[in-house]
């Protein structure tokens, strides 16, 4: 027997498994090969290594589980079955109810983006938009047939996106968009709703609609602009931002302020830094010339997209003007404090960390809807889109003070908000509707006991507190909202990429 | 001895005879006469006390399930053992799916040496004998989980409960070659570990 049979062997010596004479030749074996020997002596320590192992028993409560265990299966296994199915309706049930939660949850959560898209989806004007879109390049291509409408405005959008808070118009946003790029719509012109649009896309004379045409007629006796100057007349009277125009109409109205000092909405920064700023961005970024020194004019869209020069609509045609919007006086801490804070927003201006109430957004999102839904009647009766002046006394006071605005534009032919008319066509303004207000580039229209930014479309808005820093730093950033804080109804506005609501002025 | 063995025998056919009747007394006896030994090897096989409690109760519920399938050819012990075995192998395979791990930690230790422990409590003995003897226990039974599962069960069966090749092999549902061959893998396996960690 070689040594490997021996090792084969060593287990069953070891067990006691051979019969008495295999046991003896195998012993004989390993007598003569102590290696041999040396490892059955190593394997019998494992043996007695492991049978020393103390003995175990079965914990007392073995036998109660063991008839635990057979109880249910021999006397309910059918139970056990109907158990397992009722388990899985129950998890069915479960994952559907978290299947809906999670849609809940994600439709309501007050996040921008969902509001937006919820917002979207039921917006009851974008069946409209295409129409709007359509007739708004209509009323724009027929107002300056002479100049490439989609062309400066874009190429000023691209080099100047940058420069948020002096921007020529709402680039990106719906309300842009609609605009069909015309540059001119940018300034701070009348800004057709809907159906104003609709009836002087209707109504044009010789292509261009009535009020281009009265707009135009106004200012044929102004300056005209020098041939072969390179500025195009639509930059040259539009494409002034808010703080431009406020700087330039707080030095052509020294002393003529009709605000009241109380009544200032507490305005940071410094408007005639912006101007300059903005103006050198401008310039550069279009590459063109600068304006005639004195020459600071704004007008309205129409205006300038159809002839008359920047110089034309200088502040000089307006007799004494009135720095409705510009002049941005430093506000009192007080007139602040005295506003009561409404529904405190926190919100970033950047969109991080935004602390929203979802229930104010929501709540003011169906609000907004139903508005909506409603006809307006004081839209549809607006018989002009032409600019309509919100002064300050307006802005702070009851709605009847905006006639008093009005009335102050008839007396002194100052047309606030950064737009200077010409004596006539402040006068035309006798025929505006009060339900429209121009401030900067921002054009509102008053629509059931609410002022709505042009290009608002039931998105979700953000409840803003007009005491607060998010305010303040909205009007930082650009002051023409110190003015559109002070309305003296709900506003609904926007700025940066957001839409807010502002309480009124609560007396 | 054989005769002992036979008398147990003989009883025991009685009682799974009892058991196809119906009568839970002697289903409750058949427990009550295997279970210390279904355990332990059970524990021995799986080296944790809740698996091997939980495995050796199914041992018997599969044992009432199936009493009328048991042909009385092998003895009742062999077969709760056989079903021991495959309840325990599938047990340790599921395990594995899962990614338990049976560990060395301190408790895991302390729990692979219940036998100790008990003794110990029972014999009120010197707490550091108790304590040595715990702790080689566990390194044993530590030893014994690293033995491949048919190797281990083999040793188990024959270590532990004295079963000859002829019952292993017949609780296994192997030849008694395998098992003789597989009882000497076990303990050359074993010999080497125990060798590395200097216990012989």
């Amino acid at each position: 027997m070689d040594r490997e049979e021996i090792r084969e062997q060593f287990s069953p010596i070891l067990d006691d498994e051979l019969t008495p004479d295999e046991r003896a030749a195998i012993e004989a074996d390993l007598a003569q090969d102590a290696e041999l020997l040396r490892e059955l002596h190593s394997l019998k320590r494992v043996d007695e290594l492991f049978r020393r192992m103390p003995p175990l028993h079965a914990p007392k409560e073995f036998e109660a589980g063991v008839r635990a265990k057979l109880r249910p299966n021999v006397l309910r296994f059918p139970a056990a079955v109907l158990t397992r199915r009722r388990a899985l309706g129950i998890a069915a049930a479960a994952a559907v109810l978290v299947l809906v939660a999670g849609v809940v949850v994600i439709q309501y959560r007050p996040s921008r983006t969902q509001f937006d898209m919820a917002s979207t989806k039921y917006a009851p004007e974008a069946a409209t938009a295409p129409d709007l879109m359509a007739q708004e390049q209509a009323v724009a291509s027929d107002a300056s047939p002479e100049i490439p409408a989609a062309e400066a405005p874009e190429e000023a959008k691209e080099q100047l996106g940058q420069f948020d808070d002096f921007q020529f118009d709402r680039g990106g946003s719906a309300a842009s968009s609609r605009r069909g790029g015309n540059f001119a719509e940018s300034a701070p012109a009348a800004k057709p709703a809907a159906p104003q649009l609709a009836a002087r896309s209707a109504g044009g004379l010789g292509g261009a609609s009535p009020e281009v045409e009265r707009i135009r007629a106004s200012t044929q006796t102004s300056k005209q602009l020098p041939e072969g100057s390179l500025i195009p007349e639509s930059d040259k009277v539009t494409n002034r931002s808010a703080p431009a125009r406020d700087a330039a109409m707080k030095d052509e109205s020294k002393g003529v302020d009709s605000r009241k000092e109380g009544e200032s909405l507490g305005y940071v920064g410094d408007p005639e830094e912006a101007s300059k700023a903005f103006e050198s961005r401008e310039l550069d970024a279009k590459k063109m010339r600068p304006l005639p020194a004195g020459g600071p004019t704004t007008a309205p869209t129409e205006v300038a997209a159809s002839e008359p020069p920047a110089s034309q609509l200088s502040v000089a045609d307006a007799g004494a003007p009135a720095p409705v919007m510009a002049a941005p006086a430093p506000a009192p801490p007080a007139a602040v404090a005295e506003t009561p804070p409404l529904v405190s927003a926190d919100t970033d201006i950047n969109g991080d960390a935004v602390k929203e109430d979802s229930a104010w957004m929501y709540s003011a999102h169906i609000e907004n809807r139903k508005a909506e839904s409603a006809p307006s009647t004081e839209a549809a009766a607006a018989p002009s889109d032409a600019p309509m002046p919100a002064p300050p006394q307006a802005a702070v006071k009851d709605e009847g003070a905006a006639v008093d605005g009005l009335q102050d534009v008839q007396a002194g032919g100052k047309i606030g908000v950064g737009v200077k008319l010409s004596a006539k066509s402040a006068t035309d303004e006798k025929a505006l509707p009060d339900t429209k207000r121009i401030l900067g580039e921002r054009v509102f229209e008053l629509r059931d006991g609410v002022w709505r930014q042009d290009g608002y479309k039931d998105e979700a808005v953000v409840m803003l507190d007009r005491a607060s820093d998010v305010a303040k730093q909205l009007v930082e950033k650009e002051p023409a909202l110190k003015d559109v804080l002070a309305f003296d109804k709900p506003v609904i506005f926007r700025a940066k990429e957001r839409w807010y609501r502002v309480e009124p002025v609560r007396k | 001895m054989v005769l002992l063995k036979e008398a147990r025998s003989h009883d025991d056919t009685r009682l799974v005879e009892a058991c196809r009747r119906g009568d839970s007394t002697a289903f409750d006896e058949l427990v009550r006469r295997y279970k210390d030994r279904v355990y332990a090897v059970v524990y021995r096989f799986v080296g944790n006390r809740e698996d091997a409690l939980d495995i050796s109760q199914e041992v018997f519920v599969h044992a009432y399930r199936s009493i009328n399938g048991y042909r009385g050819a092998a003895q009742v012990y062999t077969w709760l053992y056989s079903i021991a075995a495959n309840l325990a192998r599938n047990r340790l395979r599921d395990a594995g799916r899962r990614g338990r791990n049976m560990g060395t930690s301190l408790e895991a230790l302390q729990e692979q040496a219940p036998g100790a422990a008990e003794a110990g409590r029972s014999s009120g003995g010197n707490p550091r004998d108790n304590a040595m003897t715990s702790e080689m226990e566990a390194v044993l039974q530590q030893v014994l989980n690293e033995l491949p599962e048919h190797y281990r069960m083999a040793f188990v069966l024959r270590t532990f409960d004295d079963l000859s090749y002829e019952e292993i092999a017949e609780s296994m549902g192997c030849p008694v070659n395998t098992v003789k061959s597989r009882l000497n893998m076990a303990r050359v396996k074993l010999r080497d570990r125990l060798k590395e960690l200097s216990l012989i």
